[in-house]
């Protein structure tokens, strides 16, 4: 909408935008002659001065606080809508199947990436890299690999293919104590830097 | 999950991660991340719906309504680093949303509260440094600003308070409120004006 566009002028022809940008600086020639922009500056500058104030209060006021019920509520409505993932069939004993959860085996790569400097661990992905165990009732008790699909950060100046090597280790050894699994394939996307 | 003693585990607070890292791990389903996020986001959001608002219960429902929105959709997020600007957005609609509901039933309309009446609050804090006479200007200078905002238009007031108060940028603003950006600096420069005329009158 053109009328919605427009930034309104004064009556002298300079452009309410102009006046404002430069509110902190003494008047030019003009502003100095101008009636109108004298009185837009004075009107504005006050403005400009309650707008400091307000962000400054506003942000520091313990009463501009939703009250502690609000999170309460947000977290149990989060915990009862929890999402896990995939549940991953990882041992088949004669009494039944053992299913972990994707997202406890990604906290479990999380952590283990946490320990080495300049990595951190971003969205994780986990599959089981074997034929499902339903289509395959075969012997039981038989323990399968993961693939892990990990994006990361590194911090700037990190020397990346080691940083992955590490990081490959790593989460083997986590995903080998923790879950009792090998750890298959281990894709590392890094998608960003971070400055340290 | 019970860790154990095979490998040593370094567990990082999420306060000492960057912000993509922790949204990344609350869309993997991290209830800890989310809870940090919610931290992190409920008082801006909260004081963005109360100057919207004017009102403590509607700008907490916003924040609920908001957040509790924020983790079922958190795995459609596409770029991490828009997280920010997605709940503002989010938040920002809420209000409108509830602004338009106001206007159809207009019995539900509120008395003008000022700063200390709604918010139970007193202005001290550093900005008036214990000076009783500073601290009354102050609040003179908030209710007026507080009651000339009332009489903005809602997207009007939603493009002032986000640029002026939440520093947010033209481009998020004009996308969160689906127009261009040379409306919002237009509807940015009418809001000043008209704040600056209610405020003088105010004095």
């Amino acid at each position: 909408m053109a009328l919605d566009d427009n930034i309104p002028r004064l009556g002298c022809g300079r452009s309410i935008d102009e006046v404002w940008t430069t509110i902190d600086q003494p008047p030019n020639a003009h502003e100095q002659d101008c009636d109108q922009c004298r009185t837009a500056r004075a009107s504005l500058a006050q403005l400009s001065e309650a707008t400091r104030t307000m962000r400054g209060h506003d942000e520091e006021d313990p009463g501009l606080q939703p009250r502690s019920a609000v999170k309460d509520a947000i977290m149990s409505l989060a915990r009862a809508e929890v999402r896990r993932g995939n549940r991953i069939p990882i041992h088949q004993v004669e009494q039944g199947v053992i299913e972990v959860s994707e997202q406890a085996i990604s906290t479990v790569i999380w952590f283990g990436a946490d320990a080495l400097p300049g990595v951190r661990a971003r969205r994780c992905r986990v599959h089981p890299d074997y034929p499902d165990i339903a289509d395959n009732p075969g012997p039981p008790a038989r323990t399968a690999g993961l693939t892990v699909d990990l994006r990361i950060a590194v911090a700037t100046g990190t020397y990346i293919p080691e940083a992955a090597h590490r990081l490959r280790q790593r989460i083997t050894g986590m995903i080998t104590a923790h879950v009792g699994l090998n750890a298959g394939t281990i894709n590392i996307v890094v998608e960003d830097l971070y400055d340290v | 999950m019970q860790m154990d003693r095979r490998e040593p585990v370094v567990v990082i607070r999420p306060d000492e991660l960057d912000e993509t890292t922790v949204v990344a791990r609350a869309q993997d389903g991290d209830l800890d991340a989310f809870e940090y996020l919610v931290g992190e986001y409920q008082g801006k959001l909260f004081r963005l719906a109360f100057r919207m608002l004017n009102d403590r219960g509607e700008a907490e429902d916003v924040v609920q309504d908001t957040l509790v929105a924020c983790w079922r959709k958190l795995p459609l997020l596409t770029h991490a680093q828009a997280f920010g600007g997605w709940l503002y957005q989010m938040a920002t609609n809420r209000c409108l949303d509830t602004l338009r509901r106001r206007s159809i039933h207009p019995e539900t309309i509120q008395e003008p509260a000022t700063l200390e009446e709604s918010a139970g609050c007193t202005v001290s804090g550093p900005e008036a440094g214990g000076d009783p006479a500073r601290a009354a200007e102050i609040s003179l200078e908030l209710d007026g600003l507080a009651a000339a905002l009332e009489t903005l238009p809602p997207t009007q007031r939603a493009c002032w308070l986000l640029r002026e108060i939440h520093g947010r940028s033209y481009a998020e603003i004009a996308s969160t409120l689906k127009v261009s950006e040379q409306t919002v600096r237009g509807r940015l420069a009418r809001a000043r004006i008209q704040l600056a005329e209610k405020m003088s009158q105010w004095r």
